[in-house]
């Protein structure tokens, strides 16, 4: 389990640059664009598809490493669990989150 | 929880000021921690100001002269004072050393303090029995049931693959400049231990490579590495524990 968790933030890291290297481009080039195109690239299904992996693996990533952040600090495994579980749902709950907001665009 | 501050019983306070009675232009000043559980006070700092042509170019010899000359109540371990045995490791000017081979010629003002964030017996001296119980656990010994006449035959290229790790002589520096260590040192073994124990499943003579790599793979023994590399920049012996550690962890992954 321990080793799988290692390994999934791995590949979750080396996923991200790609990603996190277009999105930075489009992001940059986000004031040269008219409002109308915006929400057609967001609203299209390369913008769904490109949008989700992104927000997927950053959530993804984030809560395999608050995990590891909060192991580090608390030290009571009760409330140590109870904080990892709150930190999954939050991340679970943001991604669907995203998922909802891009399909009503 | 982790603790961000220290105790009340743990603030370090000003203690005495003890000045070399033949003064020269070339003064050193030793600030050392003091600490003793009999007085049961707070631990305090010593300031030394000394002539550094009354003792040796090295850090142990300031304390051995301060020891012999000014305080004979300052406690330190210390034994080879070459660097091999290990147990004059401290903390020097902010980075952990085995004060033995720490070259003090050039510095003006020394900070000596007792290896990081152990409990401490007395001045200099850390507890190190947890440090020595997490080695004993990775079983530090040779296993194979094979018992040849004479020794473990192992090819020059084999025992090659043990350079940079055999000269660990478990000082504990690369452990106790950790932060994910002095974090969870009750059950993240520490790069000195793991390093030992990447030694044994690499060497060839031992045939206990999967049983060993099993017990390892637990996401505070191991796992806990956060690739800080305290732990390479500190070896007294210039070794890389931080290598050894990621080794461990794609021999996992492979596995």
């Amino acid at each position: 389990m321990s080793v799988q968790h290692w390994k999934f933030q791995r590949i979750s890291a080396i996923a991200l640059v790609p990603i996190i290297l277009f999105s930075l481009y489009y992001i940059v080039n986000l004031g040269t664009l008219p409002y109308d195109q915006l929400i057609n690239d967001l609203g299209s299904i390369n913008g769904f598809i490109i949008t989700t992996l992104f927000m997927g693996f950053i959530l993804f990533h984030s809560s395999m490493g608050m995990e590891v952040i909060i192991e580090d600090y608390v030290h009571s495994e009760n409330l140590q669990k109870n904080i990892v579980s709150i930190s999954k749902l939050f991340h679970i709950v943001s991604f669907f989150l995203t998922i909802t907001i891009l399909a009503s665009i | 929880m982790a603790k961000f501050t220290l105790p009340v019983n743990s603030i370090v306070k000003k203690g005495k000021t003890y000045t070399d009675l033949n003064k020269s232009e070339n003064m050193l000043t030793v600030e050392v921690y003091r600490y003793n559980p009999d007085t049961k006070s707070n631990p305090y700092t010593d300031t030394y100001l000394l002539n550094k042509e009354n003792f040796g170019p090295m850090a142990l010899d300031v304390l051995i002269y301060i020891k012999s000359k000014i305080d004979p109540t300052l406690t330190f371990r210390r034994s080879c004072r070459e660097g091999i045995c290990g147990s004059c490791s401290m903390n020097i000017n902010g980075t952990n050393n085995l004060a033995c081979i720490t070259d003090i010629s050039d510095e003006k003002k020394l900070k000596i303090n007792p290896l990081p964030h152990m409990p401490v017996i007395k001045d200099l001296v850390p507890d190190l029995n947890n440090f020595y119980a997490q080695y004993k656990s990775i079983k530090p010994w040779l296993i194979n049931d094979n018992k040849p006449e004479r020794e473990h035959i192992q090819s020059q290229e084999d025992r090659s693959k043990l350079d940079g790790l055999v000269e660990c002589v478990l000082c504990a520096c690369c452990s106790t400049s950790c932060p994910s260590y002095w974090w969870n040192s009750d059950k993240y073994l520490g790069p000195a231990t793991l390093m030992h124990a990447y030694k044994w499943i690499i060497d060839s003579r031992d045939t206990a490579k999967e049983e060993r790599l099993s017990g390892l793979a637990d996401k505070f023994k191991l796992f806990r590495c956060h690739t800080i590399m305290n732990c390479t920049k500190t070896c007294p012996k210039n070794l890389n524990p931080a290598r050894a550690i990621s080794e461990i962890k794609k021999m996992l992954v492979k596995a």
